[in-house]
């Protein structure tokens, strides 16, 4: 008998789920935790610098811009060195070499966290802040633009990290690599001419200026062309390809040209007429303010009411209050001081002390070499104090002491309403710069 | 050639880069902070980033030296590793403090040696700490990380507790900072000497 030799019967192959290699890399390792890194280092920093940025596109956007440019960037450089060196770290580099895919997929595929991660992070942030800002602001709109390209330098960043750390076998190179980007990044930052347009963390404090259009993109391309250009160069040493690099170099070249070729001062930024348009209330003495800052104008208004219950009607007093890009006008405008540093979320925080420095403002004649000496002069800079503080009291824990002072403050006082309004008139009148043109109550 | 034992601890520990590293750092820390001096409009307390890296710098290096090839082996060991861990810490420690407080000479009361010596010692703790926590060779990301954070978000006055939690940057004679810095080296130096550094598998 001959036993038949059947196979086996098999069973069908169980489907298996394969898992694409550039997802288990993105999952695994450090890269979550360096976008994790580079959220927290933002929203920390941005709630550390006391939310008087909710309020102002420009003061957003700046703040993010530098916060990238000189923390994320340093961050993302020792977290892509870090993770670049992994694999030798691991002593896996032979076993990498005898699989089927070519050396620059896998290249892409080790990358991507590196550069993915840090990216993400810093979007998410930005998100976070543009939408703790949307509810605050009254003109303009966020530069979303140059929020991208604040993210693409930041990947570009960790991609140079990533490459250095693959090539350099050090301990210690993955942070020094962070320190010293730091320092240069810092050190370009803070660089007069057009160069430093061309590093990320360039500062712009003016909120009456925009971008001009294409500075977003160029400065994308410049970060990205320079990081894929290392990329490929890298990826491809050993095959014949490599010149390929030359393109994303050479649009990185033409970017930065660009760039540089902007005005050393102002850089990209141009005003905008839109922005600095004024925007005044309707009550008497007017207060007017920036379009950017119109949703400060009922806080402002509210701050320096007393102040026009005094003022209403009395010649020489101003006829407009004028706060931000254009300052003094018309005959009658008198300066505001700034209230946009003393606000947070469209209210004044101290509208006492804005009250207090706006009647400061109000005194102080500009006076040449020479003005405020004579035998008058002591008193008549009691008195002026003693109508500011009449008028403004100062805030018990600010300003100077009025001790001095106070014999005039209380006869001002005890003036029936008739006085005080001849008193300020004479006291409009006078010039301040010279002593004795100053009225004493 | 046979090496004495000392040398061949020193060698595998990767300690004499450490040390050069020490050095460098000094220099580098020496020349920025009378660099920064020279500029037009700025005076000596613009030497804080100085007396923030350096230390920094000197305590990754100290912090990546922890880190052993023979982890198991050691611990196989018979004499307890504590007093080694303890020398292996503190000895470099005491170098960089000498060497970074020489590197900032001046204006004590601002950023000057005493908060380049506090910042060491703190620092050096934090790493020791997330040596034995993330292992040697990531020890530095920790107080990297930490130091990012407060130096732009801790204002420039004592306000909200920043003399605590912002003690990194804080200038030199101030009691609050010290005490937050001396407890991270004591709690970084117990730990270590205690646990020693992290074994992260699959690394060499």
């Amino acid at each position: 008998m001959t036993a038949t030799l059947t196979p086996p019967r098999t069973e069908p192959a169980a489907y298996v789920r394969t898992v694409s290699p550039l997802r288990t890399e993105l999952r695994r390792g450090l890269g979550p935790w360096t976008g994790a890194a580079v959220l927290l280092t933002v929203l920390v920093t941005m709630y550390g610098k006391g939310l008087g940025w909710q309020g102002r596109w420009a003061d957003t956007t700046n703040l993010l811009h530098v916060v990238a440019g000189l923390l994320c960037g340093p961050l993302a450089l020792a977290a892509g060195c870090w993770q670049g060196g992994r694999d030798r770290r691991r002593g896996t580099t032979e076993l990498w070499d005898s699989v089927s895919r070519s050396p620059m997929r896998r290249l892409l595929v080790a990358v991507a966290p590196s550069a993915l991660w840090p990216a993400a992070g810093l979007l998410l942030a930005d998100a976070v802040c543009a939408l703790a800002t949307w509810p605050y602001v009254s003109a303009g709109r966020p530069f979303l633009e140059l929020l991208a390209a604040d993210a693409v330098a930041v990947g570009a960043l960790g991609t140079l990290g990533h490459l250095v750390g693959r090539v350099v076998r050090w301990r210690l190179t993955a942070p020094l690599l962070g320190i010293a980007g730091y320092v240069v990044l810092g050190l370009a930052a803070y660089r007069e001419g057009p160069a430093r347009w061309l590093g990320p963390a360039g500062e712009h404090q003016f909120f009456w200026d925009r971008p001009v259009w294409w500075y977003g993109p160029a400065a994308m391309a410049w970060a990205a062309g320079l990081a894929l250009a290392a990329l490929l160069a890298y990826g491809l040493r050993t095959a014949r390809l490599r010149p390929l690099a030359l393109v994303p170099l050479a649009v990185a070249v033409g970017a930065a040209t660009l760039i540089l070729r902007l005005p050393p001062d102002e850089g990209p930024w141009r005003p905008d007429p839109a922005l600095a348009r004024q925007v005044c209330d309707d009550g008497t003495p007017q207060v007017c303010l920036t379009a950017v800052d119109e949703g400060l104008l009922p806080s402002v208004s509210a701050a320096l009411a007393p102040l026009s219950a005094h003022l209403k009607g009395v010649p020489g007093a101003p006829v407009r209050w004028v706060g931000g890009a254009s300052g003094p006008a018309l005959p009658g405008d008198v300066e505001l001081p700034s209230a946009r540093q003393d606000a947070v979320r469209n209210r004044l925080t101290r509208p006492d002390l804005y009250l207090n420095s706006a009647v400061n403002w109000l005194f102080s004649d500009s006076c040449r070499p020479g003005d405020g000496t004579g035998p008058n002069a002591e008193r008549a800079s009691t008195v002026q104090l003693a109508v500011i503080e009449w008028l403004a009291p100062t805030p018990d824990d600010y300003g100077p002491d009025t001790t001095a002072a106070r014999p005039y403050i209380d006869r001002l006082q005890a003036k029936s309403p008739a006085e005080q309004r001849e008193y300020l008139t004479r006291f409009l009148a006078a010039n301040t710069c010279h002593p004795d043109e100053v009225p004493i109550p | 050639m046979k090496l004495p034992p000392l040398s061949l601890y020193l060698r595998s520990r990767g300690l004499p880069g450490a040390l050069a590293a020490l050095f460098g750092t000094a220099a580098a820390a020496a020349w920025a902070a009378q660099w920064l001096v020279s500029l037009p409009d700025f005076d000596h307390t613009a030497r804080l980033p100085v007396v923030l890296l350096g230390p920094l710098l000197a305590a990754g290096a100290i912090g990546t030296s922890l880190h052993t090839p023979s982890d198991e082996l050691d611990r196989t060991a018979v004499r307890p590793w504590w007093p080694r861990r303890l020398t292996h810490l503190l000895a470099p420690t005491a170098l960089a403090v000498a060497l970074l407080a020489l590197a900032v000479p001046g204006h004590s009361e601002a950023f000057g040696a005493p908060a380049a010596v506090r910042n060491t010692l703190g620092l050096v703790g934090m790493t020791a700490a997330a040596a034995t926590l993330v292992g040697a060779r990531l020890s530095w990301l920790p107080p990297t990380f930490y130091l990012g954070v407060v130096y732009l978000a801790a204002p420039s006055d004592a306000g909200g507790g920043a003399v605590w939690w912002g003690w990194a940057t804080r200038p030199g004679p101030e009691g609050e900072a010290w005490t937050v810095a001396a407890l991270c080296l004591a709690a970084g130096t117990a730990l270590y000497a205690w646990r020693g550094a992290r074994h992260v598998t699959g690394e060499a």
